[in-house]
């Protein structure tokens, strides 16, 4: 019966006995006279100056953390406000009442009439030309061109 | 001139003090600091080698506190709070520092035969006052080991904690806590060896 608690409880036996073993180890002579000499040791106390120091340091943490707690006072019902109403408008405001946007027409119309005369020019005057440079209304009727014969062969 | 070494607040109205600061009373806080400021400083300044530092982390020890106090919840005492936050700040610091001192290992402690033989008119716990010699063989001792075996001893042998105490500022297992007391206490042996058995002539 022992046996099989023993066997069962081994780890936790096993950690009885170490802590058996170190309590005992702890109390030996030379363990408390190590103690004791720690204990002995002078106490090291802390100046005016370093006092002062901690106190306008912690003066201005309370300042700091006022200042912190009065924003919070203002911010956070405004938060907790615009979230609300947020989520009334999402919840409560009937859907038929948004507004949508419905498209004419005419914008895409005008897109799609720039793009075929882009695309006319093109093909007329190859690239790197721009519209304004072939509109036929925009050449003088009266220029006079001065064809060389070296043009003239070249056409 | 010295703040001279000031008395623990009245338990009883050490609670009082800690509700006024979760208001932010820099004046009860003031009292807390007073209490408080020698035994921690005293505890830092042997967990950091520079007292510029160790004056430092005090200071941030005491400042971090006023600025959590509202968390604190009072299932430990505000004395074991504020070392476990004095002990971080150590730790911070030293992992900055990156020492690793040699020491002994457990089982190498419990098998060396080499224990300090005192003589028995020098054994005298209550009367024994420590000569300057000794102080410094002591300091350096507790300066050579490493920030866990140190932290421990100091707390134990040096601010009377608990095991319990100990285990929850540092957040081990009691039996941690008592290995490393043993190893500290064992490594500081080793560092007195000498001057137990009259060798040392410093």
């Amino acid at each position: 019966m022992y046996s099989k608690w023993l066997k069962s409880n081994k780890s936790q036996v096993v950690d009885l006995i170490a802590e058996a073993r170190l309590d005992e180890a702890l109390n030996d002579v030379g363990q408390q006279f190590v103690a004791q000499s720690v204990k002995r040791l002078p106490t090291e106390d802390v100046n005016m100056a370093w006092r002062s120091q901690l106190n306008e340091k912690l003066l201005f943490e309370q300042n700091r953390i006022r200042k912190v707690r009065k924003q919070n006072w203002i911010w956070r019902p405004i938060a907790g406000m615009a979230i609300a109403s947020a989520f009334a408008f999402a919840l409560f405001v009937p859907r038929s009442t948004l507004t949508t946007f419905e498209s004419s027409g005419a914008v895409e119309a005008n897109v799609m009439h720039a793009h075929m005369m882009a695309e006319r020019n093109y093909e007329l005057t190859g690239s790197a030309v721009v519209t304004r440079e072939t509109n036929l209304d925009a050449v003088p009727q009266t220029a006079s061109y001065e064809w060389e014969e070296a043009d003239l062969g070249a056409l | 001139m010295d703040i001279r070494r000031s008395l623990a607040p009245d338990a009883a109205l050490e609670p009082a003090l800690i509700e006024r600061c979760r208001k932010q009373d820099a004046e009860a806080f003031g009292r807390l600091v007073d209490a408080y400021q020698n035994r921690v400083f005293g505890f830092v300044r042997r967990m950091v080698s520079d007292p510029e530092d160790a004056a430092d982390v005090v200071q941030d020890t005491f400042i971090r506190a006023f600025q959590a106090i509202h968390r604190f919840d009072g299932r430990s005492s505000l004395r074991t709070w504020l070392f476990r936050i004095a002990h971080n700040l150590c730790v911070d610091r030293s992992r900055r520092n990156d020492r690793t001192p040699n020491e002994l290992r457990i089982e190498a402690a419990f098998e060396s035969d080499e224990g300090i033989e005192i003589p028995d008119e020098r054994w005298d716990p209550e009367g024994m006052v420590l000569n300057d010699e000794l102080m410094d063989l002591v300091e350096a001792g507790i300066g050579s080991m490493s920030e866990k075996l140190r932290s421990v001893l100091l707390l134990h042998d040096k601010e009377d904690m608990s095991y319990d105490e100990i285990a929850n500022v540092l957040e081990l297992p009691l039996g941690t806590v008592k290995s490393r007391l043993f190893l500290a206490r064992a490594h500081l042996q080793n560092a007195l060896g000498g001057y137990m058995k009259g060798e040392t002539n410093v």
